[in-house]
């Protein structure tokens, strides 16, 4: 029998799954986009306004709520991953207009090494990262490379 | 650059997560997300943006309705739920889905790279979900 906890796990595996399908999705879209009407930096830089747009109106009431009471330091650790995001995707079409894609596919594709680090390193208190993690991220990103070197 | 971003974001957002919902936390996001990528964009393409066809904006509007409200909307509740690390390995197989997508709608073709490379990710999210 599947208990509470391990339900609440596994629907954030879903949840990860269901936003990697999404993001692939998202790729196709961008494709055409790129194809027929914009750059990448344009189209993410638009995409992402409307997407704010969007988001904020279907929740507007309860970020309306909660954002007039948030402290000053969790504004602070959203607006960086934002930034951060942001700067992946920038950083990511930058690197492709002076390096072929097929040397920055690869380093891009070690990011959750990278996360698994940072994570061990500054979330201790927050989040425990295995060595059956590290193990299946590392399989996981052999994997991404093998996928992409095979679709080019 | 890229990378470091990517793995920045996730943690990040990991350690706000704790006192702000994931609704609330991906518009914030957003709005610095915006910030950033508009200046590049205006910077570096400021032309091509005042000469952008009318038909651009209806698949922006696609694309930021499949990236961000369903894409990171999701990906940030994974994070809240399992953690940056563990969600971070499974949304990086993101490229498999893509290539299933391309057989599907492009009918690009499967070959020994690409059927080792699913195997290999299906086997490290079966590892990284399958603990205690």
């Amino acid at each position: 029998m599947i208990g509470t906890t391990d339900k609440i796990r596994y629907s954030g595996f879903i949840f990860a799954v269901c936003a990697a399908f999404l993001y692939a999705l998202a790729a196709l879209v961008g494709k055409k986009i790129t194809e027929d009407f914009s750059s990448p930096m344009v189209a993410s830089a638009f995409s992402i306004s409307f997407g704010l747009l969007a988001t904020a109106s279907v929740f507007f009431g309860t970020v309306n709520r909660e954002a007039r009471n948030l402290a000053g330091r969790t504004w602070i650790l959203i607006g960086l991953s934002g930034c951060a995001s942001a700067l992946g995707v920038s950083g990511w079409y930058l690197a492709l207009n002076i390096t072929p894609v097929v040397v920055v596919a690869p380093i891009v594709a070690v990011y959750p090494l990278i996360t698994i680090a940072i994570a061990s390193l500054f979330l201790r208190g927050i989040e425990k990262v295995t060595r059956q993690t590290v193990i299946g991220a590392i399989i996981v990103v052999a994997g991404v490379l093998f996928v992409g070197f095979g679709t080019q | 650059m890229a990378a470091l971003g990517f793995g920045l974001s996730a943690v990040f957002i990991k350690a706000a997560m704790s006192s702000v919902s994931v609704k609330t936390a991906t518009v914030i996001s957003l709005l610095s997300s915006m910030a950033v990528t508009m200046i590049f964009a205006f910077v570096l393409h400021s032309e091509e943006i005042m000469s952008l066809a009318p038909i651009a904006f209806l698949w922006f509007i696609l694309a930021g309705l499949i990236t961000f409200l369903g894409g990171r909307l999701l990906n940030f509740q994974a994070i809240n739920l399992v953690g940056a690390s563990k969600a971070s390995a499974v949304v990086s197989s993101t490229p498999l889905f893509a290539a299933i997508l391309a057989v599907i709608f492009l009918n690009e073709t499967v070959n020994l790279m690409l059927g080792m490379g699913t195997m290999m990710i299906v086997t490290g999210i079966a590892l990284v979900v399958m603990q205690e």
